[in-house]
């Protein structure tokens, strides 16, 4: 596989791979160093990619053994919670009010996701926001099918809980 | 819309019984305008998702990584001059703990060797028996003169309890 064949068939998953760094060390700095790292590591394996199935998972799956390695050796700067994102396009667009209060709403789910433990925070992570299949997050996060639903069913009823407090009683 | 078949399709939705197919009717459904407050919640959390996806990875392509790489190896190899005080600054902090370990051993020691000698040596009499018979005895009459301090301090408690014994007596009586 040369340079322009990674380009166009590899490095497109990089957005996916960014997203999911985040999320497991909480920071964009180190996600950015994982995502580069993970990119160098497939470089040098890229000739197994002809035998991998599922290219797409085994970039995901790289990426989460980089995350955690980094996460368990304490090379990750610190914990914190993600600096809010915002579309400066869609900014411009809305009201002050607007984004105050999709600042607010962002900061709560982002809460109660980070609340969760962390094998519920990647499935909910890779189904809901990624959405990837039973199968396909099997893979990534190398757990059984079976297992994958248990976590999704329990981090959705947890996040469900959650929610309801939060629009009712608001905590 | 049919409100009912969201309704529905999101109680299968918690329960993790959805297909990918459903969940992105879900995603659809709860963007409606005139959505009733009832939805509110899962439709924040269907909104918030959205947001997590446009976060955005800034490299292009593989190139941008490898010259950012190449790039940070160039800063290391440009500045060895920082790496050399770094590493004589760490050898001067290791020079600076053993030195501290060194100086804490010592005095120690001299304070143990402080509190096990006597403040006062007394020279050696086993040559000379008139000097220690004299010896023997002056510490025999400092002894004798204490013992008799103790005795004294005796007498005085045994006068006073017979005393008290006199004195219950007489109440007794």
């Amino acid at each position: 596989m040369d340079h322009k064949a990674f380009n166009s068939d590899i490095f497109p998953f990089k957005d996916k791979m960014f997203r999911f760094a985040k999320r497991i060390v909480r920071n964009e700095e180190d996600a950015t160093d994982i995502v580069q790292e993970s990119f160098l590591r497939i470089w040098k394996n890229k000739q197994k990619l002809n035998t991998v199935e599922n290219k797409e998972a085994w970039c995901m799956r790289i990426t989460k053994n980089i995350a955690l390695d980094k996460l368990k050796s304490g090379h990750v700067k610190h914990i914190q919670p993600y600096p809010d994102h915002f579309d400066v396009s869609t900014s411009l667009k809305e009201s002050p009010e607007d984004i105050a209060e999709k600042k607010d709403l962002t900061g709560s789910m982002r809460k109660i996701i980070s609340m969760l433990p962390e094998n519920y925070q990647q499935v909910i992570h890779l189904r809901d926001i990624e959405g990837y299949s039973y199968k396909e997050i099997s893979d990534i996060m190398e757990v059984d099918m079976s297992n994958v639903k248990i976590y999704l069913f329990r981090a959705r009823k947890e996040i469900r809980d959650q929610l309801t407090k939060l629009v009712n009683y608001g905590l | 819309m049919d409100f009912k078949k969201l309704d529905d399709l999101l109680e299968k939705y918690w329960e993790g019984e959805t297909d990918l197919g459903q969940e992105s009717a879900l995603r659809r459904y709860l963007q409606h305008p005139d959505l009733p407050e009832k939805f509110k919640k899962e439709a924040l959390l269907f909104k918030y998702y959205e947001e997590e996806r446009k976060s955005r990875f800034e490299n292009e392509s593989m190139e941008d990584i490898l010259l950012e790489k190449d790039l940070v190896e160039k800063r290391i190899i440009k500045y060895p001059a920082t790496l050399k005080s770094i590493r004589s600054y760490s050898f001067l902090k290791m020079a600076a703990v053993i030195s501290l370990i060194a100086v804490s051993t010592i005095l120690i020691v001299n304070h143990f060797d402080r509190e096990i000698k006597p403040t006062a040596m007394v020279t050696d009499t086993f040559d000379n028996p008139e000097k220690a018979y004299e010896e023997t005895k002056k510490a025999l009459l400092l002894l004798s003169s204490k013992f008799g301090k103790g005795r004294k301090q005796v007498e005085k408690i045994s006068i006073f309890s017979e005393s008290q014994e006199k004195v219950q007596g007489k109440k007794n009586n």
